[in-house]
Parts: structure tokens; C-alpha cells; sequence
């Protein structure tokens, strides 16, 4: 079987580069393993996801499934202290800012829905899962796959996307990708289900919408979210270091114990703890994987790098990547820079600097949480806004004088602006450096100089 | 003390007054008390009065020196203005 483009994973970031590139004509074929509707976690979104739906024509689909409707976060600190909103606001082409909107998904609806808009509108599904990629001459030139039904089958393809999210399919292989080095959030655990009987918030005001995301924080690193993700369930969560985990004690007996003890505000938000789903959970959640583009493929989203879920950017950089990697693979499938050590090297640099500014953001927030509030409140207020909306990949206004200043404070200007200028567009994992007691996956490599 | 470190004290001694202690106006503030540690402000509180500070006495506050050393008295708040305005 062959194809232009090859898609591993029909979750939002395959299923979102099929919508894409069907928009520059392209056609793609989507491997998936698991029948959809399927659980998965990762339910709330940036306004600048919520923006990329809209842009997809998918306002409608949205509406219609009654995702609920995310006008902002609210963070409740340690118990004493009150909390903060961060309103969702877009940024017009005229530099101005206004009230927007974004969604909180059940991620088994969503995931379905935009998986189907991929296929309605030409993209096919094969039911299998992906083994190993096919490679000659140093190209990856497809993959092969294990059949659902039986069976194995080779597709051969122009361009592969490894979308196949926190399974790192590619670069849990080896040899086709660099490293996957530990994150800056390792060591770290997420915790999660579903509950009824949540008490909400009421309000017209935008920050007592009923719909919004709650964020509970106890301790550095130790934290709960509260997410509505329809008009009787809210998906909570428990994310803390791993080491916090008594051993012997199951995840529901964990979940049931911390949520109320974490913060009293949630405590009273949860009068009983009717859960509804399966108790998750996932360690080690936090990753940054080396090289993950080259001749012939591409990593896109979860499938290369994730830093924390605490600020909800993961779809949104699913969704961003997705659509700017539409432009380069019709790039590459009209024959250009096929002679290229790395064909995609500005792609690269597109979704390295992004995260990076998000990863600025939080370790300021946990490193320094004072400097921060004063600036999320009052010295930086839009421009943190902007980047709490995603909108980090905005090159030509990113890093802003926040995110400079966070650097600053971090100690880091120089060694981003380093990584950026080294040949292989990839920006140094902050990870084992950050807490240079995690170092496993840490190899530096002949001549580079490690940071201290 | 300087006369003007006293007025500086005195100003942001009443604006503490005013705005976070008014059901409590027998309360004792020494220029040296830990404001935060004795539990008289909160977090949220202490970025009001950093605004308060910026737009009183037209401070640029440069993010490195956003440390709670610089505002956890009355006496480290004083003396981070005048340094400021020196």
C-alpha cells in the first residue's frame, strides 16, 4: 500500500494534520490502534486551541456535542491566600485584546469527533498498529504495521507523522529520533477520574462561570485540577511527586484520600466523591525527545515533548503543530529540501521555541511564585495573558518582556539563545540540568558542553 | 531614620491600615515586623501593596528584585523606595 503522507495516531494531533493538509489538498492515511470513542485524558484546552477549532470550521461540532464552554482558570493557592483568574482573552489583528471563549472536552467525544471530520473529509483509517518504520537509504520512506484483524501490512509513504502522543512511538524505538531525554516535570505523578456531584461555581461574571478550570495548589509540584467536562461531571486530578505515592496503596484509595485534604476549597467543592471512571494514573509524564524530524518524518505534539499539564497546553500544541506541519510536509512532498541533513529543521525550531516559552513560564511559576503573581497581576498582565492563551508559537512576539524577564530570572537567556543558534534547531532539555539529581536519560554528547 | 525614611514608613504604615487592617486597628506595626510571617497580609495582599508602592512613589520594579526580602517589613519596603529613587 502506498501514500504521500502516513499518519501514526488518529488522536488530535494525526487526526488535526489530516484536517490541515486536506486544506492544501493532501490526502493521508491515518493508522490507529484503539476503536474510538476511547478514554483519554488531556481535557481542557488554551484559548489558542480553542481558536484552531474555529479556524477548522469546527465551532459547530462544538457546540452541538455541548462541550462546555471555558472562559478562564481559576487558582486557589496555598489555603490562606484567595485566588487569581486568568480570563481567556484573543488578540485581534489589530493588537487589541477582547473576552474569548475556549472548551473543556470529554476527550473520548472529542478525539471521535475530529477523527471522523478527518475521514469525512478523505482521509483513511487502517486499524493497526504501527511496528516499525520502513528505512532505506536513511529516508524513512513508511511503516509497518500489525493488523487489527491479523496480519501484517507495509505502507510505503513520502512523509510519515509520528502522532502517536505520549507513546513516543518513534523515539522509544531508537535510531530514528535522537534521545528522549527526561522532562523538567519528571519524577512527578498525574493521578485523575471522573466524579459527579461537584460543586461548581455559579455566575454570570466570567470568573464564576460554571464551566471553567480550577487549579488547587498545595505545595510546589503538588496540585489538583477541577475541570467540567459535562453538566455533571468534573474531571479531577491529583499531580504530585511520585515519591509522595505510598507504596502499597491502590490509586482509588490515593485519589479518595488527597483530593479532600489537598486545598479546603476543594474539599468543599467535592461533599461526596462519586466516581465515575476508572482511576488513572500516569508517572513520568514530563519528557523532551532529541532530533525529531528528519528525512521523510516528523514528530508531532506529545509524540516529541511534554512538559506539565498544570497550564493545559498540550492539545494546543498538538493543534499548532498539526497546522503548521501541513505547510512544510506539501514543502517536502513538492520536492524541497529533500537534500537536507535535517529537511525540517525550521519546523523543529517552530515547536522547540513554543514549548520553551511555556516551560519558562511554569518553572517561574513554581521557582517563583512571587515575581510571578506580580506579574501575571500587575507588571506583565497582557502579555502573560497572551502566553496563558498559547499563544507561544508567535515567533516574531515571542519571547516577550515577560518570558525575558523569566529568563532572566532563571538564570537561562543565554543558553536559549545558544541552542537556538546550534546547528540542529533543538533546544538544550532543561530536565536533569534543573534537578541534576534526575540524570538518567542525560547523555551529552562528545564536544557539548553540559550547563551547570 | 531619616525624616524622609519616616514619611516613607508613615504612608505605607497607613495604607496597610486602611486597606488590609481596618477591622483590626489596635494592631501593633513595628518598622521591623515581619508582615507576612505574623499572618497581618497575605500573599494576594502583598501584590496589592507592591502596586501600591509602584504607583505611590513611581517605581519601575525591575523582576529581579521582586523578592519577598525587599517587602517583608516596613523598615525593607522604606528602604527598597529610597534605593530606588537614589
Amino acid at each position: 500500500m502506498k501514500t504521500d503522507v502516513l499518519i501514526v495516531g488518529g488522536g488530535p494531533a494525526g487526526a488535526a494534520s489530516a484536517l490541515f493538509l486536506k486544506r492544501q489538498g493532501i490526502d493521508s492515511l491515518i493508522v490507529e490502534a484503539e476503536d474510538f470513542p476511547r478514554y483519554h485524558i488531556g481535557e481542557s484546552m488554551t484559548g489558542a486551541a480553542g481558536q484552531l477549532l474555529r479556524d477548522l470550521g469546527l465551532e459547530g461540532e462544538m457546540t452541538r456535542l455541548r462541550f462546555p464552554v471555558k472562559c478562564g482558570v481559576k487558582v486557589f493557592g496555598k489555603s490562606s491566600a484567595g485566588n487569581w483568574f486568568v480570563p481567556v482573552r484573543g488578540r485581534g489583528a489589530d493588537g487589541n485584546m477582547f473576552d474569548a471563549e475556549t472548551w473543556q472536552v470529554r476527550r473520548s467525544e472529542f478525539d471521535k469527533m475530529l477523527l471522523d471530520k478527518a475521514l469525512d473529509g478523505g482521509a483513511t483509517l487502517i486499524h493497526g498498529k504501527a511496528t516499525r518504520p520502513v528505512i532505506r537509504d536513511g529516508v524513512v520512506k513508511g511503516a509497518h504495521v500489525s493488523m487489527r484483524g491479523g496480519g501484517q501490512l507495509t505502507i510505503e509513504s513520502e512523509m510519515l507523522l509520528d502522532c502517536s502522543g505520549q507513546s513516543t512511538w518513534l523515539a522509544n524505538l531508537g535510531g530514528v529520533t535522537g534521545p528522549k531525554y527526561v522532562g523538567a516535570y519528571d519524577k512527578q505523578i498525574a493521578v485523575f477520574s471522573h466524579v459527579r456531584g461537584a460543586i461548581r461555581d455559579s455566575g454570570t461574571a466570567r470568573d464564576e462561570r460554571k464551566d471553567n478550570t480550577l487549579i488547587f495548589y498545595k505545595e510546589k509540584y503538588h496540585w489538583a485540577w477541577f475541570i467540567p467536562i459535562d453538566d455533571e461531571t468534573v474531571s479531577v486530578g491529583v499531580v504530585a511527586p511520585s515519591s509522595l505515592l505510598p507504596k502499597g496503596e491502590s490509586l482509588h484509595s490515593y485519589l479518595t484520600r488527597e483530593l479532600p485534604e489537598l486545598h479546603p476549597e476543594l474539599k468543599r467543592r467535592l461533599p461526596v466523591l462519586d466516581l465515575v471512571e476508572e482511576v488513572r494514573a500516569i508517572p513520568n509524564y514530563s519528557y523532551q525527545v532529541r532530533d525529531f524530524c528528519g528525512k521523510g518524518f516528523i514528530c508531532i505534539g506529545d509524540a516529541h515533548r511534554f512538559v506539565d499539564p498544570i497550564f493545559s497546553f498540550g492539545l494546543s500544541a498538538a493543534l499548532r503543530e498539526a497546522e503548521f506541519a501541513a505547510s512544510v510536509v506539501r514543502d517536502w512532498l513538492g520536492g524541497k529540501n529533500r537534500d537536507e541533513a535535517n529537511p525540517f529543521a525550521a519546523y523543529q525550531l517552530f515547536c522547540e521555541k513554543g514549548t520553551d516559552v511555556l516551560e519558562d513560564l511554569l518553572d517561574t511559576f513554581w521557582e517563583h511564585p512571587f515575581a510571578f503573581s506580580v506579574c501575571v497581576h500587575n507588571k506583565y498582565r497582557d502579555l502573560l495573558t497572551d502566553t496563558f492563551a498559547g499563544r507561544v508559537y508567535e515567533h516574531e512576539h515571542q519571547p516577550n518582556v515577560a518570558i525575558r524577564d523569566f529568563r532572566r530570572l532563571l538564570g537561562r537567556e543565554e543558553e536559549r539563545e545558544l541552542s537556538y543558534l546550534n546547528g540542529s534547531a533543538y533546544s538544550i532539555p532543561i530536565g536533569s540540568r534543573y534537578h541534576p539529581e534526575r540524570a538518567p536519560l542525560w547523555e551529552a554528547t562528545p564536544g557539548e558542553s553540559q550547563a551547570a | 531614620m531619616t525624616q524622609d525614611t519616616e514619611s516613607t514608613i508613615a504612608i505605607i504604615e497607613a495604607f496597610i491600615r486602611e486597606r488590609f487592617l481596618y477591622d483590626r486597628p489596635d494592631t501593633v506595626l513595628t518598622p521591623d515586623l515581619p508582615l507576612m510571617e505574623q499572618r497581618l497580609i497575605d500573599s494576594l495582599q502583598l501584590m496589592q501593596l507592591v502596586q501600591f508602592l509602584q504607583e505611590r512613589f513611581g517605581l519601575q520594579i525591575d523582576i529581579m528584585d521582586l523578592v519577598f526580602e525587599n517587602f517583608a517589613s516596613l523598615d525593607a519596603m522604606a528602604a527598597f523606595v529610597t534605593k530606588q529613587k537614589g
